[in-house]
């Protein structure tokens, strides 16, 4: 892949993560009867946020101030190598899956070492549960996506996706779906969606990720904000290009990347939608039937790659 | 031994999507504490079940497997959840009645069984070429996951919904297998199903009556 087409993939993902969140909200208030606010409401608020000013305890240490940054540095990091609109291995020396899992675990004790920090009750509560639940939500996202690994006999994200896409009909099995579904649980969990978490709650108790942010201001939330945004896209790439990945170019001519930049922008929109759906439909699990949720998807990748490999032989 | 077994439908990524679902929906009814949504995930079941039933039917032409896929979806997908609904509103409404295994503990050994149904299979016919790769292992899991649940529910109705769950993966063996059995087996086998879920209903009925519960438990105090 040719470094125009990484930078336009890296600047494409991070230029429109606060959209995807926008349009799900826009999508939820229709289902509620309301107008809701426009689309384009996450930039006006990370705008205001970046222009107010940023309070940090004169205690703070190195880590309060860096964070934000290294936050966003690894969400633009991840861009990279995820394949957006085409096949086309790019970096994939620097990144792969193991690498995409690592890189999110790294964002994770960052977010929560960020949280602990403060020495909030709040921050640290939220801490502990955002880890509590990251520890079973990544097993289950590497077993369901080890399950096409597998078969693709590589860990490069590029040639999963295109090994998938290639796939004679004999290819998609049963644990196909079984992967899928687990791998959309974690991304719920991930990202802090209903049923999981809720993201528009205020109330400190029932937080898990907005729970952690509490005591950033400023362009340090702005940042966080998204960087967080840019990592739910990139979650949401994956299931679009890994499991669903019809559409995408294999090539980089521009008619055919065309096609696929508008394959993805529809796979997201219909996620936005499924989102929206859930989260008007259902109420937010109590936080003691999370574990029982991500043990399910946990299991349902175990199936998916044990049946996977036993039918393949 | 090596069976035979007529090797006609390729697979093809549409049933093989559609037997995922199958054993999807299944698992679900096992994860679930609440009756409802056991019966809901029964109702799907039977969706995937049809459509696989109608997508066999397309492929071979067959009329008697398309009219048994329209009962299927009658029968299956309509009229039996919404007798079993019926029973479970009568019968104390949407109560939560814990297993005897923890919802956890139980979805871990219906992951087993799924594995175990999947190596078993593939053990006994070799991995073949048709849509029998898929859906057999589906079939035969689903049979075991049902079964589970009836083994480790307390309410009369819960192990209803895994009886008849165990009768869908029957009928996608059945499908799968033979490609449709003729029509009169298969209308005489939905009209037992019918007959047979309308009288377990009149039982657990009664069982509610004369116990005020339908705990299958406390069903051994009557020899006191």
């Amino acid at each position: 892949m040719h470094a125009g087409a990484i930078v336009l993939q890296t600047v494409l993902l991070v230029a429109l993560a606060p959209l995807w969140n926008g349009v799900v909200a826009r999508i939820k208030a229709r289902l509620q009867m309301r107008r809701g606010s426009p689309v384009l409401q996450r930039y006006r608020d990370l705008l205001k946020l970046a222009g107010k000013e940023t309070v940090l305890s004169e205690h703070a240490s190195p880590l309060a101030r860096v964070t934000p940054y290294l936050m966003l540095g690894a969400a633009v990091t991840l861009c990279t190598w995820t394949p957006v609109l085409t096949t086309r291995p790019g970096l994939a020396f620097a990144g792969d899956l193991v690498m995409t899992v690592a890189l999110l675990a790294a964002m994770r004790v960052l977010l929560a070492l960020l949280a602990l920090e403060a020495g909030t009750t709040f921050g640290g509560m939220s801490a502990s549960r955002h880890l509590a639940l990251s520890a079973l939500a990544e097993p289950a996202l590497m077993m369901a996506i080890f399950t096409l690994a597998l078969n693709a006999h590589s860990t490069d994200l590029a040639r999963i996706a295109a090994a998938v896409e290639a796939a004679p009909a004999a290819w998609i099995s049963p644990s196909h779906l079984l992967a899928l579904t687990a791998v959309w649980i974690v991304v719920v969990s991930e990202t802090g969606r209903v049923p999981v978490d809720n993201p528009v709650t205020h109330l400190e108790l029932t937080m898990i990720h907005e729970g952690m942010t509490l005591d950033v201001s400023g362009h340090h939330l702005a940042l966080l904000e998204w960087a967080g945004a840019v990592r739910q896209l990139v979650l949401l790439t994956l299931v679009a290009n890994l499991f669903l990945p019809w559409g995408i170019a294999d090539t980089l001519e521009p008619a055919a990347l065309g096609l696929a930049l508008l394959a993805w922008l529809g796979k997201l929109l219909l996620f936005a939608v499924v989102v929206a759906l859930t989260e008007s439909l259902t109420a937010k699990m109590r936080l003691f039937r999370v574990p029982e949720f991500l043990g399910m998807a946990f299991l349902l990748a175990l199936i998916a790659l044990t049946s996977d490999t036993l039918t393949r032989g | 031994m090596n069976l035979l077994f007529p090797d006609w439908l390729p697979r093809s990524n549409t049933v093989n999507l559609l037997a995922g679902a199958f054993l999807l929906s299944a698992l679900y009814a096992a994860a679930q504490r609440r009756l409802l949504a056991a019966i809901t995930a029964y109702q799907w079941n039977s969706v995937a079940l049809g459509l696989i039933a109608a997508v066999v039917a397309v492929v071979t032409g067959a009329r008697h497997i398309a009219l048994a896929a329209l009962l299927v979806f009658a029968i299956k997908a309509v009229v039996i959840p919404a007798v079993l609904r019926r029973q479970a509103m009568r019968g104390g409404g949407d109560t939560v009645a814990e297993p005897f295994m923890g919802v956890p503990a139980g979805m871990l050994a219906c992951g087993g069984l799924v594995v175990l149904a999947f190596s078993q299979t593939r053990a006994l016919f070799g991995a073949g070429s048709s849509i029998l790769a898929s859906c057999l292992p589906v079939s035969v899991a689903t049979t075991l996951v049902g079964l589970f649940i009836m083994v480790s529910r307390r309410r009369a109705l819960m192990q209803v919904v895994g009886l008849v769950i165990v009768e869908n993966a029957i009928f996608l063996a059945a499908v799968s297998l033979t490609y449709g059995m003729p029509l009169v087996v298969e209308m005489g086998v939905l009209l037992d199903l019918l007959v047979g879920v309308a009288l377990l209903g009149l039982f657990v009925g009664r069982i509610e009556e004369t116990l005020g519960d339908t705990d299958t438990t406390r069903l051994t105090s009557l020899k006191g």
